[in-house]
């Protein structure tokens, strides 16, 4: 059940999933050194999945376009599990239209980032998106 | 690490990713070539598209703004063809070409 209140949990824990090597590498760089968050790095979405139950994560950051499971599907499968079902995720996406933005909102997603995005400031973001979750 | 230092390592990682850009551009062009030429299947289009999408992402976050959308207009090309798994007909083929040699000028 929910308050309307905002989260007050902090966040230490993120998923990323992102299959490009150099944008996983930059966001990881800047949610780790700048964010101070705990991040653990996947490449694809089989790998982001077979990864959650092992890493716990509070909050998963997912590529929207990926060979094999995009981030739509991985977001499906999250859902589908008990204990992930209500899991926040966020998707990154290089398709700034608003159509697109809005259908990845409908899917679920706390929050849509579009690239390209600015390393020093994509924490703030991340953790926008966070807090303004309902608890 | 103080802002300083993550402002140098960000920049480190723009130049790698300049440094790299001659060899995603020759992928992309290889792609083409084999798709064009008929010695790749019309699947692979999925590749070049997706090969397109994730430069006209990562190039932008790494300063390289006009490879980023050379890359982002030359996916919206090819867009529909991968959508209909259909390689672009021979008179068609030039004004990707094109798009691919604007994307190749763009790279610094």
């Amino acid at each position: 059940m929910t308050t309307g209140q905002p989260v007050s949990v902090p966040l230490q824990k993120i998923l990323l999933v992102e299959d490009d090597a150099d944008i996983r590498t930059i966001l990881r760089v800047a949610l780790e050194k700048i964010g101070g968050f705990k991040v653990r790095a996947c490449a694809s979405g089989a790998e982001g999945l077979a990864a959650v139950a092992e890493f716990a994560p509070q909050l998963v950051m997912l590529d929207v376009m990926m060979p094999g499971m995009d981030g739509p599907a991985v977001l499906s499968q999250l859902r589908g599990r008990p204990d992930t079902a209500a899991l926040p995720v966020i998707f990154l996406t290089a398709r700034a239209v608003p159509a697109d933005i809005a259908r990845l909102r409908e899917l679920g997603a706390i929050e849509v980032l579009t690239k390209p995005f600015d390393p020093m400031t994509l924490h703030e973001k991340v953790k926008a998106a966070w807090n303004k979750q309902p608890a | 690490m103080s802002a300083e230092e993550f402002r140098k390592q960000i920049e480190a990682l723009r130049a790698e990713y300049r440094a790299g850009l001659p060899d995603k551009l020759a992928e992309l062009d290889g792609l083409w070539r084999g798709l064009a030429s008929g010695a790749m299947q019309p699947g692979r289009l999925a590749d070049l598209r997706r090969g397109l999408h994730s430069l006209a992402g990562s190039a932008r976050t790494f300063g390289v703004a006009g490879v980023g959308e050379a890359a982002a207009a030359a996916e919206s090309w090819i867009e529909p063809y991968c959508n209909r798994g259909a390689v672009p007909a021979p008179a068609e083929q030039a004004d990707f070409q094109r798009l691919l040699d604007a994307l190749k000028q763009a790279a610094p």
